[in-house]
């Protein structure tokens, strides 16, 4: 047995480069199909755990897989924007606990959360320093947002403007870290929490300038009418938000109609679930109430479709990448023919040099399957997390 | 060229440990080992020992050749032209090994040669062309044989 190894090995290691193929073929045509398997069904209990864990998601009306999306993931495009009202409204129902969402701006590569300290109690999200939001301007960053930007509580972060172009519209606000939170291993983790009304700053709903009042800002009154000022371009518009400074920010405009993308709905019970959804459900609503896990579902059924028919077309490419092996393997004995003669004739044993040449194949095939094991096992560690990113962009 | 039928992806001392490692019969231990080193060491191939056979001359494969005919210690060795691509210097070196192997051995050498320097070294020489004049009918005039 040590002699057919010695020779199965000098055999492989000196044709590297057709070894070397053979075996990532092999790799290959085994780890594909039960690859994408284990990927795509823990990709599914990912995606669908969090949304279990949101039984309502309300929005305004179009794509329910964005708003779902956009709501749980903060990822995908940005839904069409509701006003505040409908969270008042849905407040007044009193039949769940409401939390609105303003997910639209973005921290660097981060997305820009405006909501309620509700949330961070809803999600179970614990400091791990610092503490939650509490002024105007204030954010608390998920833990690997902190980390990859490399910011703690008490660090300043900017808002990234949405257009470069766009001078009209908003400008990034200069926000104070309040604190940070725990890993917990869910999108939470990559994002930036303010309050609602921050986020309305950052959108240019609200703002703050200087006091054209006082003496100090003269320089800056185009006229007065009354006791209205009329400011020139020259007033000092604040892009952070400071306690001496907090005072002059103002909203324009009644807050109850400005933009929220989502609210997400805890129903107090299965009767308030149904009596909820039951009030969305007029023709006559421009907002739409949904239930994550059945969006997310439909979504999972279409990749697992998507996914047999992959697997069939690679099982068909498999069988034949193995039939070529196969003539690759034969093709290599008939140029073989010579040195089989050889050995026969040198007193090699008809079994001794049939063994040897069947274990080069077996050695090839147990390589390949190795490989293939250890790649299915590193799928099962990281491809979920892979396919997710990919999944939501 | 002639070819010495070496195993490619083999070195000079696998290539002649050859046999051991696919005949049952013969089993590889360290003095076979030292055996086959001491062969190649006798033929000049002691610092090539580890070497490709693809990277030797055609010279040092025919001895490779020779070291591989010799490791099992054969009671008869034929050979056919052995130093027929060795430099007058190494056919010397072959010829005289092969031939203090079988005296010390008390084996029997059957060398096929074209090399008529050589008829001398051997105790018997069987002369292939005057066998053929012997046994081929030849047409005469008389249509006779030629004997």
């Amino acid at each position: 047995m040590r002699d057919i190894l010695f020779m199965v090995l000098q055999y492989l290691s000196f044709h590297k480069v057709k070894t070397t193929i053979l075996v990532l073929s092999i790799s290959l045509i085994l780890y594909l199909p039960t690859g994408l398997k284990i990927v795509v069904e823990q990709s599914a209990k990912s995606l669908t755990s969090r949304a279990e864990a949101t039984p309502l998601i309300l929005g305004a009306k179009g794509s329910p897989l964005e708003l779902v999306l956009n709501s749980l993931y903060f990822d995908s495009e940005v839904p069409e924007a509701m006003p505040y009202e409908e969270y008042t409204r849905i407040s007044r129902y009193d039949l769940a606990l409401s939390i609105p969402l303003h997910s639209r701006f973005k921290a660097g590569q981060f997305p820009i959360i405006g909501t309620t300290l509700d949330y961070f109690d809803y999600r179970n999200l614990a400091l791990s320093e610092g503490k939650a939001m509490s002024f105007l301007g204030d954010c608390v960053l998920g833990e690997k947002a902190a980390r990859k930007m490399g910011v703690h509580a008490g660090d300043y972060l900017m808002s990234s403007p949405e257009n470069v172009f766009n001078l009209a519209g908003e400008y990034p606000l200069k926000m104070h870290i309040a604190g940070v939170f725990n890993a917990t291993g869910s999108p939470d983790d990559e994002a930036v929490f303010v309050d609602i009304k921050t986020a309305w700053v950052i959108e240019g709903l609200a703002h703050g300038h200087q006091d054209l009042s006082k003496p100090e800002a003269t320089a800056g009154v185009l006229r007065q009418e009354g006791n209205v000022v009329i400011g020139n371009a020259s007033v000092k518009q604040y892009n952070e938000i400071t306690p001496e400074n907090m005072g002059s920010f103002h909203f324009h405009g009644d807050p109850e109609g400005f933009p929220i993308t989502a609210i997400i709905a805890v129903p107090n019970d299965e009767r308030s679930s149904t009596l909820l959804r039951g009030k969305y459900l007029g023709d006559e609503e421009n907002v739409q109430i949904l239930k994550p896990v059945e969006v997310m579902s439909e979504l999972l059924e279409t990749i697992i479709s998507i996914q047999n028919y992959i697997v069939v077309a690679m099982i068909v490419v498999g069988l034949s990448t193995l039939a070529t092996m196969v003539l690759v393997f034969l093709l290599s004995l008939r140029i073989r023919q010579r040195e089989i003669q050889t050995m026969h004739k040198i007193g090699g044993a008809r079994g001794r040099i049939a063994a040897i040449l069947a274990s080069e194949i077996l050695a090839v095939l147990i390589i390949g399957t190795i490989i293939s094991l250890v790649l299915t096992l590193l799928t099962a560690q990281f491809g979920p997390a892979i396919l997710e990113r990919l999944l939501l962009g | 060229m002639k070819e010495f039928e070496l195993i490619e992806y083999l070195s000079v001392i696998n290539n002649i440990l050859l046999p051991f490692r696919i005949c049952p019969s013969l089993v590889l231990n360290s003095e076979v080992r030292q055996h086959a080193e001491s062969l190649a060491r006798e033929v000049g191939l002691a610092d090539k020992l580890h070497r490709n056979v693809k990277r030797l001359s055609q010279g040092e494969r025919q001895r490779v050749a020779v070291c591989r005919a010799l490791v099992t210690r054969p009671e008869i060795l034929m050979c056919d032209e052995p130093t027929g691509n060795l430099d007058p210097d190494n056919k010397h070196i072959i010829l005289d090994y092969l031939l203090k192997d079988v005296k010390q051995r008390q084996t029997t050498l059957v060398v096929v040669t074209h090399d008529h320097q050589l008829l001398p070294r051997f105790q018997s020489v069987i002369d292939f062309s005057s066998l053929i004049k012997q046994t081929v009918p030849v047409s005469g005039e008389n249509g006779g044989r030629k004997s």
